[in-house]
Order: structure tokens, then C-alpha cells, then sequence
């Protein structure tokens, strides 16, 4: 028995297949879904409401990045890079950075790295913001959503003040910073950290101690550590597996060295230790920051020769570089290909969430439409990143 | 200053009243500091020399294979012929523990006639990097050895090469264009990439078309 | 876990209660507008008396939004008689041009507000020296239909 039902919507066929209470069906979740955060399609083989087959399309977002990449100068790369991961531009500029620092061996100033270390956990910080409140959403709670944003915007108050945009920030340059904190900016940091730390506790008792939400989320989407590591999940995706993985600590860049903070992991490897990871991380930052701020030092905030209009002329050696660095979502790397001029030969990002929502079918295969939402909330994609 | 160092260590002894049965709180906050941590810039930090522990026994084991070993900023380089990929690739992981895979990706040259492929590897155990590169012809086959049954995620990183490169791999599952769609001509991150615009227009089922010219549709 | 169940769902609405009395976080936006910080970057201005014109910021610009045109201004300052013109809606206010300006001509300004029912508003030197109101006012072709 086939039987094909066409719906009105452009493009969607539904087929409907099989004898008795079996009945197949194919569903595109996507690319205009409210659940998927983006433009990703998940083409859903379905048997009655379970899904049997989960198939991501890639590429609706897909604006050529590496391609742009060889057009012009090194540093013009930069902007680019924050439309990467709009939801933590800083990372991008970050790992950009890095890989040109080692390729040209730049060596960064102290309190430019400090800044670096500040503005970069904000950034952290807004990111998971952001996470509780659309994870909430897309578990049908709507009150996280307003205080997470009310929270985030605080957070993307101060990086305002200090870099002048909000999302795509375009703060680092080769060998530093673009600009110093502002007159009070410490200050006004440290009073933020310590209200959103207080905020952070209710946040906790909302979200952590609810029993609805933990009935939801224990037991769905479990991952083990030896699938997580051969799919190459990074981030918190992994340390939700028990892998106590963090480039920060085992490779480690800037000042992080010097740093005082844990590693949250959690042994479960579902949504739920997916979520508790995000949430513990958040309390690392709060506890790096301070420490940051502590120990700032004075100096310059850019290595010299990098500044000012010099910052369009950078012309590294004829080498190659990999640098990373650790994200909110995981590990974010660029593969530099220098051929001694101007512009770069050949730019590669490994984006985290590319390799991160490679899990999804494992994810959901067996389980309902419904968990599949959910699981797709808890990796914590973002599509400009996957595609690019 | 003073008061909030004590205010974060007393906030760390608080258990978390919520806490999951099963959670683990880590500890691995190095409260001894290091005495190197203190040094500007870090000595040992960003222009290591390529450390060779891991080339050796890949040289030993492979002999004419590997042809031969570079450096990558600080990691450790290894050319390969391509034939052997899948050999020396299982070798690193199963053998030297270069457990993760960052990305599987290539490098075009045409003056020199090749097409790099690289491999970037990463050690959970040892916190050593190795990468791990082979030069195809590149007006040839463009052939290699898939690295699926290795690493399940080197899956999409391949099919974005295949897409972006048309590097083929054999014995991968399900090889497909993945960021552009089926019928698009030429693979984009060629340097000899020709670049008159193509435009997408979409079928009946939803799936992706490739047509010349603009119209109804089309964009 | 919490051993009475409900225990967690009268937490929750604690929290939600102490929200109640807190100040809002949102602004009524066409009436109230938030200010916006005094490093923001908008839309590019020019000091059109102090361009040499050397082109800097041309070459810096990643995407080609900001290009040299041949206008004839102030010749003591500006040899060349070669202007920045910047296309408004393909700019990406990376900051880039205002960096590279050897003498602070080229600058960002703190207008965000720069909606407009046509793409491709190329803004010419003189209307870049000028605020946003005041192009509004003179050339309303580009601004409300
Ligand atoms: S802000 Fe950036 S994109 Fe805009 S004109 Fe200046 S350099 Fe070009
Ligand atoms: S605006 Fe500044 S950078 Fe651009 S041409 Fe004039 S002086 Fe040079």
C-alpha cells in the first residue's frame, strides 16, 4: 500500500507506506523550522513518530568563507571571521589570531592577552546566556528565555564598551587588542560579575532543581566517550561523555596558563549533561574573570609594528600554522597556508558545531520527533559556523 | 581585592544544592603555581620546535613510505605516499593514541601540479599534535583512501573536500556534495575555479537544482 | 534531586516572584531609544576639509564598500582631488578605514538607525560629511518612498 499525500507547502511530499500501525514517513524539519536555530534541514524518516533515519542537509548558509579568505589582505579575513559563530565572535577573532601569532611568530603583549582573557569570557559568558535561554524555549519554558536575555544584555553592554559592536566585534588585530578598557570599565565589570553571579544562582534553582525539567532531559540523547571522540565532538558535548578535555588546560594559549579554574564534566552524556556542563562552566567564568581583573597588568595592548595602518600589511613567512582555541561550543581551529605575500594562500576553519551536530543522527535515531528538538537544543549549533 | 579572593574560595566549598547524583565536581585547578607561569612571554608556549618522538615510529614502521617530515609552527610534519593513508592513519591512531581527528582538508598547488591533502591529529593521552600530509596528482584520479572506518566524524570533513576540492575517497559511505548542491559545476576552492555565477532553483520534492541562467525562482 | 517533589516548581516560582519588582530590561523602542556606547560603530562620516586623499582607506576595506572617486574639494589638502565614497548598505562596520586614516578623516559615527527602502545607498564625500537627518532631509528619494 502507497498511498502519497502532496500538502500545500512548495516542495514537501509526504509518502505514506506500510501495512497495519506501521507507517512510514519522510518529514523535512527545516530549513525554516524554529527549533533548528538557523537554516539546517533534517530530512526525518519516520515510522509513526519515531524517527528511523535523520539526515542533516548542510549549506543553506554557505557564503564561501575560506573562498573570500584569498581575496584580500590577512587582516581583512578578520571581520569576516566574526559572522563565523555570530554568537561568540570573539573566539573567531581569537583563533584567527592565534594561528597567525604562531605562523608569524608574533609575541603578544601581557595586557593585551589579559584583555583578551576578560572580553573573551564575557563572551562566554553571553554564549551560554544564549544557550539556557533558546534550550528553554525549545523545551517549551518561555520565563528562562527573558532572564537569560536580560542577563546576556548586560554582558553585551560591557563588550560594547569596550569594542563598539556588539556581535560582530572585530576586537583583535595580529599581536593584540584593538583598543584599551575604558575609563571605569573594570569596575563596571567586576559589578556586573558579581550581580549576574547572584543572578546565576536563581538561574540554578529555576532551571537545575526543576523536576519537570530533569525528567525531561535524563536519558535522552545518550552519547558514550568512545563515540564523542571518534566523532571528533569537542566542547562541551564531549565533557558531558566524562572526558575532561579543554584546550585551555591541555593546550594552552594566552594566559590560561596562569589561570585557576576546573573543568566541569559530567559521566551521563545526554541533554541533561550537556546542559549541567553549560551551566557549571558558566561559574568557572565568573571565577576566571575576577582573577583576570585581579591581575591586571599595565603595558601596551598591540605587539609593535602591528598597529595602526601597518595592521593591512602583515606578510608572514612562508610556512604553515594550526592554532586553536576553546570556545563556548568546542574547539575552533584555522589552518593557515602562507605563501610569503600579502594575502593568505589558503584559510581552513574547523568549526565546532560542524563537527559537533555529526553526532545528531546518533543522537536521535530511535527516539521521537520530539527528543530529536530537544537534542538538537542541548549540542548547542550554530549554523554560521557550520556552513560557513 | 583582597576580599573577593576569600569571597571565590569560600564560594567553592558550598555544595551545589541541586547537584545530580553521579556529577562529578573535578578539581584540577593547579593551586600550586607553576614557577614558569610567572615568565613573560611563555618559554615553552607557542614556537616549539617540532618534537620528532612520534615521526620515528612512524618512519620505523613505514620505512620508504613516509617520505619525509617537515614542520608545521611547532607540530610535527609527515609527507606520506598516498597509497598508504589508511595504514599510516590507523598506525597513528591505534599505536601512537592520536585518538582525535581535527579536520581532514587539502591545499591546492598548480604550479607544482599537486593537491595537498592534510590530516590534522591530536593526542588525548599525550597532548602531542602530528599532521599528517600526502600529495596527490592533481590533474589525476585525485584518489585516497577514506578515513571513516577510523574516525566516524572525518565523514562530513570529507565530503566538504569532495565538494570543495573533488578529491575522491574510497570507501567512504556516502560521498556527496555537502555545502553546495548536486550539479553544481567545478569545486570552488580550486585555484583555477571558474567563476561565472550558477543559480538554484528547487524541484518538486524539495531538492536542489543547478541552472545556467536566472529566473522564476532561481536565485 | 530534590526528595519533595514540587520542591523544585516553588523554587522556580520564587525566583519568578522576586523577578516581579525587578526594572525592566527592554526599552519601548521608537519612543525610547537606547543610547548606544561611545565606542559604537555606524555608519562612516567624513571630515571632508582634512582628506590628502591617499587612498588608505580604500585598500583597507574588506569588501569594497569604501572606493576613491574624483572630486574636487579643497586642493591645498587633497592634491590628488581623489574623495572616499562609501556604499552605506554593503559597509560591514569593521572600523577598518577609520584605523588606517593617517589624518582622523575618515570616521565612524554613533547612527545606527540607517533602514532605508532602497539597497545600494552610495553615499557620495559631501553626504558623508553631513549627519543622517540631514541627508534624509535633502535627497528624500532615498530615505521614506
Ligand atoms: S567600516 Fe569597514 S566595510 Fe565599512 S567602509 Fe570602513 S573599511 Fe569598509
Ligand atoms: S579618508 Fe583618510 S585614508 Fe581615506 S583617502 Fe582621505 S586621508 Fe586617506
Amino acid at each position: 500500500m502507497q498511498e502519497q499525500v502532496k500538502v500545500a507547502a512548495r516542495g514537501t511530499t509526504w509518502t505514506l507506506e506500510g501495512e497495519g500501525r506501521e507507517r512510514f514517513m519522510d518529514l523535512n524539519m527545516g530549513p525554516q523550522h524554529p527549533s533548528t536555530h538557523g537554516v539546517l534541514r533534517l530530512k526525518l524518516h519516520l515510522n509513526g513518530e519515531v524517527v528511523e533515519r535523520c539526515e542533516p542537509v548542510l549549506g543553506y548558509l554557505h557564503r564561501a568563507k575560506e573562498k573570500i579568505a584569498e581575496k584580500g589582505q590577512w587582516i581583512k579575513f578578520m571581520p569576516i571571521t566574526d559572522r563565523m559563530d555570530y554568537i561568540a565572535g570573539i573566539y573567531n577573532n581569537w583563533g584567527y589570531a592565534r594561528a597567525m601569532e604562531e605562523l608569524h611568530e608574533i609575541e603578544v603583549p601581557e595586557r593585551a592577552e589579559y584583555l583578551r582573557v576578560v572580553s573573551g569570557e564575557l563572551q562566554r559568558l553571553a554564549s551560554h546566556y544564549l544557550f539556557l535561554g533558546t534550550f528553554g524555549l525549545d523545551l517549551g519554558m518561555i520565563t528562562p528565555f527573558f532572564y537569560s536575555f536580560g542577563d546576556r544584555e548586560k554582558v553585551l553592554g560591557l563588550i560594547e564598551e569596550l569594542t563598539g559592536a556588539r556581535l560582530t566585534i572585530t576586537y583583535f588585530r595580529f599581536g593584540g587588542v584593538k583598543w584599551d578598557a575604558p575609563e571605569g570599565w573594570f569596575d563596571r565589570v567586576e559589578s556586573t560579575v558579581d550581580e549576574l553571579e547572584a543572578h546565576h544562582k536563581e538561574m540554578w534553582d529555576l532551571l537545575v532543581e526543576n523536576d519537570i525539567l530533569n525528567m525531561r532531559l535524563r536519558g535522552v540523547g545518550v552519547m558514550t566517550e568512545e563515540e564523542a571522540v571518534s566523532l571528533g565532538c569537542t566542547g562541551p558535548v564531549l565533557r558531558a561523555t566524562g572526558k575532561e578535555y579543554d584546550i585551555r588546560k591541555d593546550d594552552p594559549y594566552g594566559v590560561y596558563p596562569r589561570m585557576r579554574f576546573d573543568v566541569p564534566t559530567e559521566t551521563t552524556g545526554d541533554c541533561y549533561g550537556r546542559f549541567m556542563v553549560r551551566i557549571r562552566e558558566m561559574k568557572e567564568s565568573f571565577k576566571i574573570i575576577r582573577q583576570a581583573l585581579r591581575e591586571m597588568p599595565d603595558g601596551p595592548i598591540i605587539a609593535k609594528g602591528f598597529d595602526g595602518s601597518k595592521i593591512i600589511r602583515t606578510k608572514p613567512p612562508n610556512k604553515e600554522s594550526y592554532g586553536r582555541v576553546e570556545t563556548p561550543k568546542g574547539e575552533l581551529g584555522f589552518w593557515l597556508v602562507s605563501d610569503n605575500s600579502m594575502k593568505p594562500y589558503r584559510v581552513k576553519a574547523r568549526g565546532h558545531s560542524f563537527s559537533n551536530l555529526h553526532c545528531l543522527p546518533l543522537l536521535v535515531e530511535g527516539s521521537t520527533i520530539a527528543d530529536t528538538v530537544v537534542s538538537l537544543a542541548s549540542l548547542d549549533i550554530v549554523l554560521g559556523d557550520i556552513d560557513r | 581585592m583582597g576580599d573577593l579572593e576569600e569571597k571565590s574560595a569560600a564560594e567553592k566549598d558550598v555544595e551545589e544544592p541541586g547537584r545530580a547524583p553521579g556529577a562529578i565536581w573535578t578539581s584540577t585547578a593547579k593551586e600550586k603555581e607553576d614557577p614558569k607561569a610567572k615568565e613573560w612571554p611563555f618559554p615553552a608556549m607557542h614556537y616549539m620546535p617540532a618534537y620528532t618522538d612520534d615521526v620515528d615510529p612512524l618512519k620505523e614502521a613505514f620505512g620508504n613510505d613516509i617520505v619525509s617530515d617537515g614542520d608545521l609552527s611547532g607540530k610535527p610534519v609527515v609527507y606520506i605516499h598516498p597509497d598508504r593513508a589508511l595504514d599510516v592513519l590507523s598506525h597513528a591512531k591505534k599505536t601512537l593514541g592520536f585518538e582525535h581527528l581535527s579536520f581532514v582538508s587539502c591545499c591546492d598547488y598548480p604550479k607544482e601540479g599537486i593537491l595537498e591533502m592534510h590530516w590534522q591529529l591530536y593526542s588525548y593521552s599525550t597532548g602531542r599534535h602530528l599532521v599528517v600530509k600526502a600529495h596527490l596528482d592533481r590533474d589525476g584520479a585525485k584518489r585516497v583512501a577514506s578515513v571513516t572506518p577510523l574516525w566516524t566524524g572525518a565523514n562530513w570533513h570529507e565530503r566538504e573536500a569532495w565538494d570543495l576540492f573533488g578529491v575522491r575517497f574510497d570507501g567512504h559511505p556516502d560521498l556527496k556534495r555537502i555545502f553546495l548542491p548536486d550539479g553544481w559545476r567545478g569545486h570552488p576552492l580550486l585555484k583555477d575555479y571558474d567563476e561565472t555565477e550558477q543559480f538554484i532553483g528547487m524541484d518538486e520534492r524539495g531538492e536542489d537544482v543547478v541552472y545556467d541562467t536566472p529566473g522564476p525562482g532561481r536565485w | 534531586m530534590a526528595s519533595i517533589p514540587l520542591m523544585g516548581i516553588f523554587k522556580g516560582m520564587a525566583t519568578t516572584l522576586k523577578h516581579l519588582g525587578r526594572p525592566k530590561d527592554t526599552y519601548e523602542y521608537p519612543e525610547v531609544k537606547r543610547g548606544v556606547a561611545e565606542r559604537w560603530r555606524g555608519r562612516i562620516a567624513l571630515r571632508l576639509d582634512r582628506c590628502i586623499g591617499c587612498s588608505m582607506c580604500a585598500q583597507a576595506c574588506p569588501n569594497g564598500s569604501c572606493t576613491m572617486t574624483d572630486f574636487e574639494h579643497n586642493p591645498d589638502a587633497n592634491k590628488k582631488g581623489t574623495y572616499p565614497q562609501v556604499e552605506v548598505a554593503k559597509c560591514i562596520y569593521c572600523g577598518f578605514c577609520e584605523e588606517v586614516c593617517p589624518v582622523e578623516c575618515i570616521h565612524v559615527t554613533r547612527e545606527y538607525e540607517l533602514a532605508r527602502y532602497q539597497r545600494g545607498a552610495l553615499y557620495s564625500p559631501v553626504m558623508l560629511d553631513k549627519t543622517e537627518n540631514q541627508i534624509r532631509a535633502e535627497e528624500p528619494e532615498m530615505g521614506d518612498p
